[in-house]
């Protein structure tokens, strides 16, 4: 056999990327539910404590923040599942390419498709919950980097999970305290900005989060799901 | 000793029941981490034995089942 | 494994045969008898020193006491944690059965330590605070901590291949290891924003000679019981995963006859 020409290969980023947005274009309905989640419970807020907006505003930024992790948390369950039932999960783990990139691509795809509705819809919880003004340019850039994490740690319980049938409650419990730092950073960045101080050092504690999460989740789950997929 | 009687131990000037629960507790936690192995041991020895009578009494079963004599050569 | 020998110098064969299961089921026999002993007359010493001869704190009067217990407790409960992460990063690494027996077995005895941590503190924050939940930074971390356990227990039962278990809850508490530092530091900032006049339970330097001597002893006859607690469980573990092996079903027999 003739020796072959190599050929430059891609990284599988993109190309996983785009095929995880296709999918969830031709799913909208589905992939459209944590943003409705979300929506939909924050007006459970107000009717279990008060309508009042003065103790409402208390808690606006930390209610807010709660609702989008919980929101990302029902959606990160689907990440790798539909993927594991149809066989695709197995394509992915013998193709040649480096197995955390395409795994970031789709995260990434995850993020475009969840995190960020979510955070572009918060400013419109930030007016039903009486958030003072100076909390809405935070409250945007906190979530933005928050649910980018939020979404890398939880491939990481996503992939360590996937092959159990009951996962989804199991990973719940695997990524909630790995969740914690990063809500404790993102209500304070918004906490920071409506008391007036400098609100750009909690941010960037997230910022540095963010960069801990891209470089180290897609290497975890890659290991963990060369354990589980083939399980 | 630091209390002057017995009773002034337990009672710790007020906040006996406090040290004396957590002691209580902790004692009886850590008694139960180290008994339930002991126990799980010899349950799980008989277990074993359970599964090797088991494992006999299949290959007696065995052998009694098989017709002829020639047979038990190609054991 | 037998390339491996090859590859280490004779002098460490003792690693080599530490994984073998039957090896260390066989020599930790060995161990209990003295390290039980160890362990009760230690505890003993510090408990009735703690309880009973030590001067009362100035604030606290005599409820103080309970630092005896809570805060070895907490020690093992995080050292517990990262020993199970390790030997689950040596049974993923070097891929010894016996390590991941034994951070199978950590796991329910940290848990448990974890929770002995969190009710002594939240006994102890009564009289000194005045009430059972202190929403402060290490009780919260403890609380962490124990959802940490939690999670590599649940992925272990939740696989039925051991295999797969196994290596599934090393990279979880891995992670969790990695985590567990960012966690804390999280908590304790997240501690000073909402109440700035730190109360510190225990202020180890600022504290007399002989109130912290029987806590060393103490925190020494914690670890010694962890270690007989953990020697205990993983000896179980390694009866139940080498059942099929003859070794296993000799002992049961002679156990049985004898």
């Amino acid at each position: 056999m003739a020796i072959q020409g190599t050929r430059k290969m891609d990284s599988g980023f993109a190309a996983w990327l785009r095929r995880d947005l296709l999918l969830a274009y031709r799913r909208r309905g589905e992939v459209a539910s944590p943003i409705v989640f979300f929506i939909m419970v924050s007006t459970l807020i107000p009717l279990g404590l008060t309508p009042e907006a003065a103790q409402l505003a208390k808690v606006a930024a930390g209610m807010i923040w709660i609702m989008a992790l919980l929101a990302t948390l029902l959606s990160v369950d689907g990440l790798f599942a539909s993927d594991y039932q149809d066989g695709s999960l197995e394509q992915m783990l013998i193709t040649p390419q480096l197995l955390p990139l395409p795994i970031l691509g789709k995260v990434t795809a995850h993020w475009l498709t969840t995190g960020l509705p979510l955070t572009l819809v918060s400013p419109l919880l930030g007016l039903m919950m009486s958030l003072p003004s100076a909390g809405y340019l935070p409250l945007l850039c906190s979530l933005a980097l928050g649910t980018a994490c939020l979404s890398l740690v939880g491939a990481v319980g996503a992939a360590l999970t996937v092959s159990l049938r009951k996962g989804g409650l199991l990973l719940s419990l695997l990524v909630m305290p790995l969740y914690m730092p990063v809500i404790i950073f993102g209500t304070a960045t918004v906490s920071y900005a409506v008391d007036g101080v400098n609100w750009l050092p909690p941010l960037a504690i997230l910022g540095a989060m963010f960069a801990a999460s891209v470089a180290l989740c897609p290497m975890a789950a890659a290991g963990a799901l060369r354990v589980t997929a083939s399980n | 000793m630091y209390f002057e009687s017995i009773e002034a131990l337990l009672n710790m000037s007020g906040h006996g029941v406090y040290v004396w629960s957590s002691v209580a507790v902790t004692l009886a936690a850590m008694l139960w981490l180290v008994s339930a192995p002991l126990l799980n041991h010899r349950a799980l020895l008989k277990e074993v034995n359970r599964d090797i009578q088991r494992q006999q009494d299949r290959e007696l079963a065995e052998k009694a089942t098989v017709p002829t004599d020639n047979h038990k050569e190609s054991h | 494994m037998s390339r491996l020998s090859n590859w280490l110098p004779t002098n460490w064969q003792w690693f080599n045969r530490l994984g073998s299961p039957r090896w260390f089921y066989h020599r930790s026999e060995r161990w209990l008898p003295w390290m039980s002993l160890a362990a009760l007359l230690v505890l003993a010493t510090g408990l009735v020193w703690g309880l009973a001869f030590a001067p009362e704190d100035a604030k606290q009067g005599n409820s103080f006491r309970i630092i005896y217990i809570h805060v070895p407790a907490a020690f093992l409960a995080q050292s517990g944690y990262f020993i199970m992460a390790i030997a689950g990063a040596i049974g993923l690494i070097w891929k010894m059965k016996i390590s991941y027996m034994v951070m199978k077995a950590a796991a329910p005895i940290g848990a448990a330590l974890t929770f002995i941590a969190l009710f002594t503190g939240a006994v102890w924050g009564k009289p000194t605070w005045g009430a059972y939940w202190v929403w402060d930074a290490r009780i919260t971390s403890m609380l962490i901590l124990l959802f940490l356990y939690a999670g590599v227990m649940a992925l272990q039962y939740a696989y039925h291949s051991v295999d797969a278990a196994s290596k599934a809850s090393a990279i979880l508490a891995l992670v969790g290891t990695v985590n567990i530092p960012i966690i804390n530091k999280s908590v304790d900032w997240w501690y000073t924003l909402h109440q700035p006049a730190t109360i510190k339970l225990t202020s180890a330097p600022s504290m007399h000679m002989d109130m912290f001597m029987p806590l060393l002893v103490m925190i020494v006859g914690f670890y010694l019981f962890y270690a007989v607690a953990l020697i205990l469980h993983t000896r179980n573990e390694i009866l139940r995963r080498e059942r099929k092996t003859s070794w296993v079903r000799e002992l049961a027999t002679a156990k049985a006859g004898g």
